[in-house]
């Protein structure tokens, strides 16, 4: 080593290994790349803080990769989206939804109206399509242009206005506003701090909005509520918010605020339509209301009427099922007939009936039914009640296909109710078994009612009631009417029940026929003080009562007899006069004459004397009752 | 398309032709009768610049006067540029003008403007000499002499202008 590079050696040794240091960063590509890497952001942000030509350098690079990777993986994309993309179309749609109901009621409301046609006049007047002319004049309000401008310079920062609103040089119009709105302050405020705010303008009000650096004009068609301002604040707000620095600085390039177009269009959104007099505007104007009600009320109509006829079918179907003896096989309804195609038993319920019940009384049934027999329990025991004709008292149900009677029946009615029932269709057998009473229940029911005196015995067997013994007649004559609350008997039997007075009859006639009174010898007188007599004639006088207290008649005869001794003829004679001379007793006695006939006893041709034979004989003959004629 | 906007200004003594000498050239907005009542119209201008972009010139014609008031230079706040209007014929607007050259630098800083020596068609009458113009192109002040009747120039004034506000000439 030579001394001159000794000596560059020791005076530029830190400064050699400092190059080398640095060749080595500039040189090694990870070296420069964290380098870059480190300063990047910050370089980016400087950048992009300085001027916009970073954003343009940047611009066409960052598209083709946006494109490639829509390209390379769409579906990424599409899940980002798609939280975005479905309000969006919603939104989309309501307010074509929207704008097409405000197009169809205007039209409604004011195509034909009188007020439709001066506007149509004034339309034309103005050279404005008529459906414009109508919303202008049907807006409470509607936001029609904002401007936001630059307060320092009056520079027109953004502008949007709707597709209907007249618009000037936005430029212009903003940097004119910004002089009269000096002018106006310097003019009118005391200490020219004052800014202008609202201004009206024929139909239009113009509101002002004022932020730190720039203020929002709004033009406003037709009256706008105060709330409508707080709304625009808070866009103006957020446009402050988001843009804040580059309203400060604005000198009138539109770079700087891009997009904020975009929030001023929000307050185009904000509007509001009248309805007539009212500020509330309802969802449909009246002629469509009235439409729309007539249409409804139309269908409500029908449909309540359907409905009603629905009902009304399922009704008088619902009778007709709950009919016995009915049986619907095609039912159906065309508004005012109700047709029906069926079978009918006779003996089923007539259809009025069943409309009754249905509750269809107005509507026409155009029935076709053909006959037959139901089996329905209701319509056998009709069948069977019109063919056993039970007595009052017994009634009829059904056990299965069994025809119960139960109730009070005579053994004659069970007897052809058991043999005849089973005849009837739809009975199989019949049970008569519930009209039977215990015969020990019948014979206490027939005593309570027949109060027997002594000497009268009731008994029942079968069904069959006994009466023997003796009773007064008066007491035989109540025994029907006394059994006419009792339960029905099979029968009676009285032959054993004698009437106690006839008993008392017979003895009478068994102790005085052939009671005899003696004569003395051709005599034919008789003591009239004879007891035997007076006796007799007491039984008579008893024995006629009771023959007549029980309808029969008591035949008295009086046979007068003679002993023979002498001639025929005075035998004869001898004999009527002793029957003569008993009757005239029983007649002194007390005794009618003509209850007591007399004849004498037919003689032998040759008699023969005998004592004996000197007396008179009763005769009594008890006699049935003479039917009366 | 990248757009820009600038405010001008076009300020200038009593009837030396600011209003006449522009109204050819911009798009007329407003009536007369502002400078009147308001003391201010609006016009614009639009150029293409060669880079692409479109610059719409803001003017602002304000009511001249032989001094402005404060509410006249109120109208300059913000102003990034302005042509100076001078009656080729009346030497003394000359003179005004720079007053207010310096009033409203004073007021408003150092701004890009043209100065406008109007009324150039009556030539007979011119009373700007040469000398004056060149010293104050030495001061590096951008001088037209302009016609209001003829058009002369006033396009050039615009474009020259744009250049000066935005460092891009005029397509």
């Amino acid at each position: 080593m030579s001394e001159l590079e000794k000596l560059r050696e020791i005076l530029f040794a830190k400064e050699k290994q400092t190059l080398e240091n640095i060749r080595e960063r500039t040189e090694t590509p990870s070296t420069r790349t964290r380098d870059v890497a480190e300063v990047l952001p910050g370089a980016i942000g400087l950048s992009h803080r300085k001027d916009p030509q970073l954003v343009k350098a940047l611009r066409e690079p960052v598209r083709e990769s946006f494109e490639y990777a829509v390209d390379k993986n769409p579906r990424a994309f599409a899940d980002a989206l798609f939280p975005v993309i479905g309000p969006a179309i919603r939104k989309s749609i309501a307010e074509s939804m929207k704008a097409l109901v405000q197009s169809m009621n205007n039209t409604m409301e004011y195509s034909l109206s009188p007020k439709g046609f001066k506007w149509r006049i004034e339309a034309s007047r103005a050279g404005i399509p008529l459906g414009e002319y109508i919303l202008r004049k049907t807006l409470v309000y509607r936001i029609e242009q904002v401007y936001l401008i630059n307060r320092e310079r009056g520079l027109m920062v953004g502008h949007v206005q709707n597709e209907s609103a007249v618009a000037q040089d936005a430029d212009a119009v903003s940097a004119m506003f910004t002089a009269i709105q000096d002018f106006v302050s310097d003019s009118f405020s005391p200490d020219h701090r004052q800014l202008l705010e609202t201004a009206d303008i024929g139909e239009f009000t113009v509101w002002v909005l004022h932020g730190p650096y720039s203020m929002m004009a709004c033009v406003i068609r037709g009256e706008p509520p105060r709330g409508v301002r707080d709304e625009l604040a808070e866009i103006l707000e957020r446009i402050n918010l988001q843009y804040g620095e580059a309203l400060e600085d604005f000198t009138g390039d539109s770079d700087s605020v891009e997009g904020v177009e975009d929030l001023l269009g929000e307050c185009l959104l904000l509007e509001q339509l009248a309805s007539g007099e009212d500020s509330k505007k309802s969802a449909i104007s009246p002629p469509l209301l009235i439409v729309l009600l007539l249409v409804g009320a139309a269908l409500a109509w029908w449909a309540y009427s359907s409905f009603q006829e629905r009902q009304r079918l399922q009704a008088f179907r619902q009778a007709v099922a709950d009919t016995p003896g009915l049986v619907a096989t095609e039912l159906a309804s065309d508004g005012r007939v109700i047709n029906m195609r069926g079978l009918a038993d006779p003996l089923a319920d007539d259809l009025e009936q069943v409309m009754q019940r249905a509750g269809v009384g107005e509507v026409a049934v155009a029935a076709d039914m053909a006959p037959f027999q139901s089996l329905d329990a209701e319509i056998i025991l009709r069948r069977a009640r019109q063919g056993l004709k039970p007595p009052a008292g017994v009634e009829f149900s059904m056990r299965g296909d069994t025809l119960v009677a139960s109730g009070r029946a005579g053994a004659e009615w069970r007897e052809q109710f058991l043999s005849r029932a089973p005849l009837i269709a739809g009975v199989a057998s019949a049970d008569a078994s519930a009209t039977f009473v215990r015969d020990e229940e019948l014979l206490r029911q027939a005593r309570m009612a027949l109060q027997p005196p002594a000497g009268v015995v009731l008994g029942v067997e079968d069904q069959i009631l006994s009466i023997a013994g003796t009773a007064p007649q008066r007491w035989i004559d109540a025994v029907p009417e006394g059994l006419e609350s009792v339960d029905s008997f099979a029968d009676i039997d009285d032959s054993a029940l004698v009437p106690s007075e006839l008993a008392a009859l017979d003895r009478i006639v068994s102790q005085l026929d052939g009671r005899t009174f003696y004569f003395a010898s051709g005599a034919s007188l008789l003591d009239s003080r004879n007891t035997a007599l007076q006796s007799a004639a007491i039984q008579l006088q008893e024995g006629f009562a009771l023959a007549e207290l029980i309808g029969r008649t008591l035949d008295v005869q009086i046979m007068g007899f003679a002993d023979g001794v002498g001639s025929l003829e005075s035998n004869r004679e001898v004999m009527r006069l002793r029957a003569e001379a008993l009757k005239r007793g029983f007649v002194a006695a007390g005794i009618e004459a003509d209850r007591i006939s007399t004849a004498i006893a037919a003689l032998p041709d040759n008699p023969v004397v005998d004592e004996s034979m000197r007396k008179a004989e009763l005769r009594l003959e008890l006699r049935p009752a003479v039917p009366t004629p | 398309m990248t757009r820009i906007s600038r405010k001008v200004c076009i300020i200038g003594d009593f009837a030396v032709g600011k209003t006449s000498t522009v109204t050819r050239f911009v798009n007329n907005v407003f009536s007369e009768k502002y400078l009147t009542t308001v003391g201010v119209k609006i016009d614009t201008k639009d150029l293409e610049l060669v880079d692409g972009r479109s610059l719409r010139m803001v003017i602002w014609d304000i009511a001249g006067s032989d001094r402005f008031s404060s509410a006249e230079f109120a109208y300059m706040r913000g102003a990034q540029g302005y042509l100076l209007v001078v009656d080729g014929t009346r030497k003394e607007t000359l003179a005004s003008a720079l007053a207010l050259r310096a009033a409203v630098e004073e007021r408003y800083g150092a701004l890009p403007f043209v100065l406008l020596l109007n009324k150039y068609d009556l030539v007979d009458e011119w009373s700007v000499s040469d000398a004056e113009i060149e010293a104050l192109n030495k001061q590096g002040v951008l001088v037209l002499c302009t016609s209001a009747m003829t058009g002369k120039c006033v396009e050039k004034a615009f474009r020259d202008l744009a250049k000066s506000l935005t460092g891009v000439s005029a397509a």
